[in-house]
């Protein structure tokens, strides 16, 4: 079981990369599959968050980056199915 | 008139007719046509009593034509002193610059600023690779340009595009950019292929000098529609663009498809995906239905011809009829809501009278709880909001310029008394401020109660609403953007299309300093490309032989390296 430390280091990577919502939930449920869980990922995001300096931190929250993230990478959807396996 | 969805308007039965006033796509001459419904469409026909006749769709689906024709409005026109064409007998699409009759203000202002690219697009016949020629305005040119294009009334322009060729294969751009912002543009925008951005380096560049909005070319997501499009493979670089767009902190990306009948209209639903995928910082799609240019045999037209509605339609297949035909409304929807907030708060006046075959387009919004995309229309009743809008308006509009009740009242002491005591009319205009003022209040405040019957769901409905109706600033009205995405249709003319009824309702201009003259003269999109550009840019062209050689290695070199790096289909 991977500790919180180690999600916070690979979804702080995966922002600076430039890896967009849906890529960084995909990827951190696909690594590290129990915590696909909004839950217990929502406390960790302030951490990753702070990792940032000030501007980028700003930047993260205008564009609601992790609000989308913790929707859940097969979530964001149109009504049920992603657009793409229509 | 009533103001209903397409949903439950009653449409009438009767053929749709109308007289307009067209141009002959051979000889270019003013020509009168019709629209006319038949066989199941809406047409437009037309006769050149020297090349003949001409017929082309309007639209595959005359019901939708019809409903969207309730959505004209009055737009508010530039003050006749700023236009600088006066009308002449070749008459409308010929006096563009805006001529006197011109009915509406820009909205958005382009400005050309190198017609050099890095691509060399199969579709594309205007670059300078192509013409054998440069254009490009001076530095000094561009910023007349601005000032004329900030210095208009009543509404003075508050967005500026720049644009090409390639506008980031000019070593100017990011101090015009700042140029732009230092001459007091709100929003100013790059309408690019993006090619530039795969590099992070340039990205921080240009994110330094403050540019909001990338209007960036995005043809796909498959590499075969990119090789269709675009001559090879730029799906790969595209998606790296848009990543470093992130990194540098750019969080306004508009994707721009052109969508063509068998090209690349099957992609429509991929492409709202990959938005959807990057909606952190993707806050629209803007599909454009391509224009036809050069000569087209009837029946090659007809078969290529893809208009708005056909694109509703198949957006609404290929979104599992989430944005299906109901959820889109015209441009001018916008334009009585936008005309009162502007009147009631501070923040600048923008037009949105144009006509309603010009653009289409909806919003998706993020609903952080269920994970899904609704649409606007699942918490608004747009057609309501729309309906109380132009009553409001209306109302407005009649009361306009009629308070000064009171320094009427204290003019006439002075002269009945035959003294010029100056505070009585300050006074008098005091008072009439204050009338004013509450006037405002009062009927911004009705309005606003009203529109709270608009509502059909609470929390992000009551948001909506809230933030562009009771903040007073600019910035607060933007924000609406965010966790929500615009899907847009806008269809521009071309000279078998077009329609002088469209052209001179045109919000979307070129702005171009025309060295014929010296003026800088504001030419509507569709009337630029089709018409006016030729003319133009004659008086600036310079032959590629006689440009700085530096200059056009380094577009060669940079196109010849993209052709490298492009991925190769792998085929069996």
């Amino acid at each position: 079981m991977a500790t919180e430390k180690e999600i916070i280091a690979v979804l702080f990577k995966l922002v600076e990369e430039g890896a967009n919502p849906r890529e960084a939930r995909e990827a951190i449920n696909k690594q590290f599959p129990d915590w696909n869980d909004r839950k217990k990922l929502k406390p960790i995001i302030p951490r990753v968050e702070k990792m940032f300096p000030a501007i980028r931190q700003t930047y993260i929250r205008k564009t609601s980056y992790f609000k989308v993230f913790l929707v859940g990478a097969d979530n964001i959807r149109a009504r049920g199915k992603k657009l793409s396996d229509l | 008139m009533s103001y209903l969805s397409y949903k439950t308007a009653e449409i009438s039965s009767e053929k749709y007719y109308k007289e307009v006033t067209s141009v002959c796509p051979e000889c270019i001459k003013v020509i009168p046509a019709i629209i006319e419904e038949s066989e199941g469409k809406i047409w437009l026909k037309k006769k050149c009593p020297e090349h003949g006749e001409y017929k082309d769709i309007l639209s595959q689906h005359p019901d939708y034509y019809k409903w969207s024709q309730n959505f004209l409005v009055e737009g508010v026109a530039i003050d006749q002193d700023k236009r600088c064409m006066p009308d002449t007998e070749k008459g409308c699409p010929w006096d563009c610059g805006t001529c006197q009759r011109h009915k509406t203000t820009p909205i958005l202002s382009l400005i050309d600023i190198t017609n050099k690219c890095n691509l060399r697009c199969p579709i594309c016949f205007a670059n300078a690779a192509v013409t054998g020629n440069v254009v490009e305005p001076t530095f000094e040119e561009v910023v007349k340009i601005m000032k004329h294009l900030r210095s208009l009334t009543p509404y003075s322009n508050i967005a500026v595009s720049f644009s090409g060729g390639e506008p980031t294969l000019r070593s100017e751009l990011p101090d015009m950019i700042r140029k732009a912002y230092e001459l007091g543009f709100l929003q100013v925008m790059l309408i690019t292929n993006g090619i530039k951005f795969k590099n992070l380096d340039y990205c921080k560049e240009i994110k330094e000098t403050g540019l909001q909005t990338i209007y960036m070319q995005f043809d796909g997501t498959t590499p075969e529609t990119w090789e269709q499009t675009r001559g090879f493979n730029l799906w790969p670089i595209k998606q790296r663009i848009i990543k470093n767009l992130r990194i540098a902190g750019f969080d306004s990306v508009v994707l721009v498809p052109t969508i063509a009948r068998g090209v690349s209209d099957h992609e429509v639903g991929n492409i709202i995906q990959f938005a959807i995928d990057n909606i952190d910082i993707v806050r629209a799609v803007n599909f454009q239905p391509v224009s036809l240019c050069g000569r087209i045999p009837a029946d090659k037209l007809a078969e290529m011809r893809i208009n708005i509605s056909d694109l509703i339609h198949k957006i609404d297949i290929q979104t599992n009829h989430v944005l299906n035909p109901n959820v889109w409304y015209p441009v001018p929807v916008i334009a009585p809501m936008a005309n009162l907030i502007t009147w009631y708060t501070d923040v600048p006046g923008v037009d949105f009278g144009c006509s309603p075959e010009c653009g289409f387009a909806t919003f998706m919004v993020l609903n952080d709880k269920t994970g899904e995309l609704d649409c606007i229309t699942d918490y608004l009743d747009i057609p309501e909001l729309f309906r109380l809008s132009n009553k409001y308006w209306d109302e407005v509009c009649k009361r306009k310029g009629k308070f000064h009740r009171f320094e009427t009242i204290t003019g006439g002491i002075n002269e009945i008394f035959n003294s010029s005591i100056p505070f009585l009319k300050d006074i008098g205009k005091g008072l009439d401020g204050l009338h004013e003022r509450a006037y405002k209040r009062y009927v911004m405040a009705r309005y606003f109660l009203e529109v709270l019957g608009t509502i059909k769901k609470t929390g992000r409905g009551i948001q909506s609403v809230s933030k562009i109706l009771l903040r007073t600033k600019w910035e607060d009205v933007a924000s609406f953007m965010y966790d929500t995405l615009m899907v847009s249709c806008m269809h521009f003319q071309d000279l078998y299309s077009m329609r002088t009824t469209r052209t001179e309702r045109c919000i979307i201009h070129y702005a171009v300093y025309d060295r014929r003259d010296n003026t800088v003269k504001q030419i509507p999109f569709c009337t630029y490309n089709s018409i006016h550009r030729p003319l133009i840019e004659a008086a600036i062209k310079v032959p590629i032989s006689q440009v700085d050689e530096g200059e056009i290695l380094t577009m060669e070199k940079e196109y010849k390296a993209l052709e490298k790096e492009a991925t190769p289909i792998a085929r069996d």
